[in-house]
Formats: C-alpha cells, sequence, structure tokens
C-alpha cells in the first residue's frame, strides 16, 4: 500500500480513538483528520468533497426540523405517558409498554431524540411508582436501538446503507421492520425476565398513576393537530418516494420547508436550535475521510482480503458481513462503521461475483443491533448512561456491557435464522 | 466609586458544614436569597442560594422536562428536601463564585451583576470576605439614599 493508504488509516484510526477515549468530540476529530487529509493532498479536495452524501446530510437536516417542530407540541411524551398509563400499573405491562413506545418512536426519530424525550418520562414515572428506574433506562436505550433498525430514517447507519445502497423506505419496511419486531420481543422478554425482581410494583401506588395527567403534557392542541397531519404527508410522502423516483431527502426537506411554512413556530429559532450542526460536520467530514480510504486504495484491499476468505461462499459473506458489523459497533461507532462498510461491502460484491442487497441489508442490522453492546458505539446509549448518571443511578460500564453483550448476540442469532431463511438460495 | 466605600459590612456567611435545614434558617432570618459560604478563616469557597436548595430537593429529571405539571402532587418535593435538610452546605452550593475586589468600580459591579444574573457577591481582601454587595445596596448608594429609603422619599 502507498503512503497515502497509510496516511488515511492513520487519520481515521487516529480520530476513532481520540472520539473514543473522549479526547476530542466526535465532530472535532472528523473535521481536524477530513480537513488535514486535504491539507496534505491525500485526497484532492474537489474529490474528498465529491465523497460527501447530500442525500444523508439532507435526510438528516430535514427529519431534525420535522421532529423538532413536532416534539414542541408535546405530542410525544403525550404518546408516552397516555400508553403507560394504560398498562394499569402493572410492573410487566408496565415494562412492554416503555420498550414498545421508545421502540416506535424511535423508528422515525433519532434514536439520541427519542431517549432525551422518554427518559424523563421513565424516570418521573418510576420515582412516582416507587420502582428502580435503571432496568428501565437500559431497557428503553436497548429498546431505541432495535427500533430504530427497522425504517430508513430510524438509525443513521440505515440512512447511509438506504443512500449508498438505493433502497428505499418501503424496502426497509419490508425487509427490516419484521425482524426488528420479532427482536424486540424476544429481547423485551429476555430483559423482563432478567429483570422481574425489579417489575413488582406496590398496589398502593397504582392510584398515583391514574392521578398523571398527560393532557397538561399537550402545549397547543391545534399545533399537535397540524403536527400529526403533517408527520402522516410526510410518511405517506416517503412511502411513495421510489415510485415518484425521488430521493428521501428530497422528502424530508420538502416536508421541513412545508411545516416551517404553515405552521407558526420561527423558522430560523428551529433551524438554529433543532438542526444539530456538530452531527452534520461529523457526517460530512466521516465521508470525506471515508473517501479517502476508498481513493487511496485501502477499501479495495479490505475487500480483496474478505472476498479471497469467502471466495465461493456467497451465504457466508451473507452471515460474515452481519457478525462483524454486529461486533464491531460494540466498539466502534456504527455510523463510522457503515460509512466505511458501504464502500467494502460494494466491492466485496463486486469480487464475489453476488448481488450486493442482502450484503448491505446484513450490515443495516449488524450496524444497528450491534450498537447494544456497550455505550461506546451508540450513542443513544452514552446519552441514556449520562441521564441516569445525573440522576443518581450511575450505571457502570461492565453493568451495561453484560446485560448489552447478550442482547447483541441474541439479536444477531435471530439475523442469522433471518438470513437462512431469506437468502438462502443465493 | 470603589466597592469598598459602599459595601454592606455585614459578615454574615454560612459554613461549609452547616445543614441545608438550618442554612434555610438563616437565609430566611436574615432576610437574604443566598448567601457567600465560607471556610473557618472566612475565605468564601461557595455560595448557595434559596435557588440551590430549590434545585437540590428537585430530581434532576424535571430540568428535562418541558413540564412537569402532568405529575400529581404526592409529597416528593416534600420529601426530598427533608432528605437533604441534614446534609451540608457544602454538597449543594455553587463553587464557582462571582466575587468582587475593594478595588473594583461601581460601574463594573453594576455590568457584572446584570450579566451574570446574581443578586449579590461577596467582597474579598486577599481572599478573605470583608462585606457583601447586593444590587439594592448598590443602588441605594448611587442615589444617595445611605440614610435609608424613607429619609430619600422624604426630602422628595
Amino acid at each position: 500500500m502507498s503512503l497515502h493508504a497509510w496516511i488515511s488509516i492513520l487519520v481515521f484510526v487516529g480520530a476513532i480513538f481520540t472520539i473514543a477515549r473522549g479526547y476530542l468530540t466526535r465532530a472535532t476529530a472528523t473535521l481536524l483528520g477530513a480537513s488535514f487529509l486535504m491539507f496534505a493532498k491525500v485526497i484532492p479536495a474537489d474529490v474528498g468533497f465529491g465523497f460527501i452524501d447530500f442525500n444523508t446530510i439532507g435526510l438528516l437536516i430535514g427529519m431534525m426540523i420535522i421532529v423538532g417542530v413536532l416534539s414542541r407540541s408535546g405530542v410525544f411524551q403525550y404518546v408516552a405517558v397516555k400508553t403507560i398509563k394504560f398498562t394499569g400499573g402493572n410492573g410487566f405491562l408496565l415494562f412492554f409498554s416503555i420498550i414498545i413506545v421508545t421502540a416506535i418512536l424511535s423508528a422515525f426519530l433519532d434514536n439520541v431524540t427519542t431517549v432525551l424525550l422518554i427518559s424523563p418520562i421513565v424516570l418521573s414515572l418510576t420515582d412516582l411508582l416507587g420502582l428502580n428506574p435503571v432496568p428501565f433506562l437500559v431497557s428503553e436505550a436497548f429498546a431505541s436501538n432495535i427500533g430504530g433498525a427497522a425504517t430508513l430514517i430510524g438509525d443513521p447507519p440505515n440512512i447511509i446503507v438506504g443512500s449508498f445502497a438505493g433502497f428505499s423506505f418501503v424496502d426497509f419496511l419490508i425487509n427490516l421492520s419484521p425482524i426488528a419486531i420479532i427482536i424486540l420481543l424476544v429481547c423485551g422478554s429476555f430483559l423482563a425476565f432478567v429483570f422481574r425482581k425489579d417489575l413488582k410494583i406496590q398496589s398502593d401506588r397504582t392510584d398515583r398513576l391514574n392521578a398523571v395527567d398527560e393532557t397538561k403534557l399537550i402545549k397547543d392542541p391545534a399545533l399537535m393537530k397540524q403536527s400529526l397531519v403533517a408527520m402522516i404527508l410526510v410518511l405517506l410522502g416517503f412511502v411513495v418516494h421510489h415510485i415518484l423516483h425521488l430521493e428521501a431527502s428530497v422528502i424530508a426537506l420538502f416536508g421541513a420547508g412545508l411545516l416551517l411554512t404553515i405552521i407558526p413556530v420561527a423558522g430560523p429559532e428551529v433551524i438554529h436550535e433543532d438542526v444539530e450542526w456538530p452531527t452534520l460536520v461529523f457526517f460530512g467530514s466521516l465521508f470525506i475521510m471515508v473517501g479517502a480510504l476508498k481513493e487511496t486504495g485501502v477499501i479495495l484491499n479490505v475487500a480483496t482480503l474478505m472476498s479471497r476468505m469467502l471466495v465461493g461462499h456467497k451465504f457466508l459473506a451473507v452471515l460474515a458481513v452481519l457478525w462483524v458489523s454486529g461486533f464491531s459497533c460494540i466498539f466502534i461507532n456504527p455510523v463510522a462503521f457503515a460509512a466505511i462498510f458501504v464502500q467494502v461491502v460494494n466491492e466485496l460484491a463486486l469480487g464475489l461475483g453476488m448481488d450486493s442487497a442482502p450484503l448491505f441489508w446484513a450490515l443495516a442490522m449488524g450496524a444497528c443491533f450491534g450498537g447494544n453492546g456497550s455505550y461506546l458505539g451508540a450513542t443513544a446509549n452514552v446519552v441514556l448512561a449520562d441521564v441516569a448518571e445525573r440522576n443518581g443511578h450511575p450505571l457502570s460500564f461492565a453493568y451495561f456491557v453484560k446485560i448489552g453483550l447478550k442482547v447483541v448476540i441474541l439479536s444477531l442469532l435471530i439475523c442469522s435464522l433471518y438470513v437462512v431463511f431469506r437468502f438462502r438460495g443465493i | 466609586m470603589r466597592v469598598a466605600e459602599i459595601m454592606d459590612r455585614d459578615l454574615t456567611a454560612i459554613l461549609e458544614t452547616c445543614p441545608i435545614g438550618k442554612a434555610i434558617r438563616i437565609l430566611h432570618i436574615h432576610r437574604m436569597s443566598g448567601l457567600p459560604v465560607v471556610d473557618e478563616e472566612n475565605h468564601v469557597t461557595g455560595f448557595i442560594s434559596e435557588k440551590d436548595i430549590v434545585k437540590a430537593a428537585l430530581p434532576k429529571y424535571m430540568n428535562m422536562l418541558t413540564d412537569s405539571s402532568f405529575l400529581p402532587d404526592y409529597g416528593q418535593f416534600r420529601k426530598h428536601l427533608l432528605d437533604i435538610s441534614d446534609e451540608p452546605v457544602k454538597r449543594f452550593m455553587r463553587t464557582e463564585v462571582i466575587t468582587f475586589n475593594e478595588d473594583d468600580s461601581d460601574f463594573n459591579v453594576a455590568s457584572i451583576v446584570l450579566k451574570k444574573n446574581i443578586k449579590l457577591a461577596p467582597v474579598l481582601r486577599d481572599g478573605v470576605m470583608v462585606g457583601i454587595i447586593s444590587r439594592t445596596h448598590l443602588l441605594e448608594h448611587m442615589l444617595g439614599m445611605e440614610e435609608g429609603v424613607d429619609t430619600f422619599i422624604n426630602e422628595m
């Protein structure tokens, strides 16, 4: 490999390492890495910028604006409290209602946003019911990652894979939603069993749950109605985007534009507060860094190495991509992993002379479900661990991994069965 | 005008080891919204206000909820407050305290009071508290009302 190839690897590994150790924020580390690669002419600037996937960036911006407007109406927390109240204070039902609501919201909202919306509800209601919030918070993190895997817009690795492979919103509904639902129910049952002792509610406390008045969470009923109509229209747009030959990002951006026009909230305020600019800088820079790995031949080398080992075993290649992605994303940021591996998988499919779609699905499943293994990978887990600690319930890394690893292995086993069932003929 | 000339030489302060319950009592007796926290040698080590105590008695998740009125009252605030009433002030005080030196100008004090949204701050000499300056105190002095509001109003 050339000197430039080694420099790109070094810069990439360096950036991932500094992020994982907390020396630099992910936006800063990747911005420094990407700009250095262009500054040192490892990758020419025009080629580097060409690697930025504006469909991914546009989809992120559009969804951030839409969700920003909708969450101002209080609708998400209203739905969460209403569902929890509906359980009538049965511990197991309460547990399942929390993970199901989290998973459903997370399928349409960013995982971190979901976790930040639901965790204060979980904390306040477990406090009210005299329950230990830790099992609920940990399970909420798992549910957000599992739910995120279900749709194109649920989790950033899916956006990257979908955009690169040209999968539509409906493709995700057909290929990943069913498996995500199964994994949610299986892992949910497993977690309910693990935490069974923490799910018993004293009967005198359930009256308090009935006294909860969720209607107070709706700040602006008119805004809520408008928001719901807008959300349904945007979802319909996603369902038909491939028929209209439009990228998903165009639907999200158009929806965001319309929403800001119709709904009487200050557009600049939403754009400033709800669009997470550091996240976009991270994505853009990441694409340039991956571009350098591709241009200098690193990606091709990795793919060639993999295809040599897997030659003649197309089915095995799908399983390999699934498990390698799953285990890598326990430790590495799934977004960074997906950004590299879409390129690797693409080359690998060429090398093995096979259809790339099964490999892309395996990558999406691995990257989303693997994130549950620790809080090094998926951002929602880190955010939740932080929320738990600030509320006086520190989650040790070992505790998280002890449960998370089991959830990951369980999820990947189910995915493997799914792969066997779905792709055995390839 | 130098702060030394207009400050209140009242040295009421709270010790780090003072329990929260007693601190609330002291704030009430002195009709203050907050007081500096000092060690045995009168070095300012922190600041505790009513707001800090309310914040300490509320669960942290309250900050994350845009509105908490949906939750029923089951005495949770009183319970949390009772729980912390025997804890030392040191646990809940702010350690980054805004302080002034005797030589600071009234102009500087007024601008910082506004920027940092504080009602009062200790005045230090070599790190030791020698007085406090409050918003009311500052304004009174600027208008020459040292003798008290009543005299000023009578003159008008």
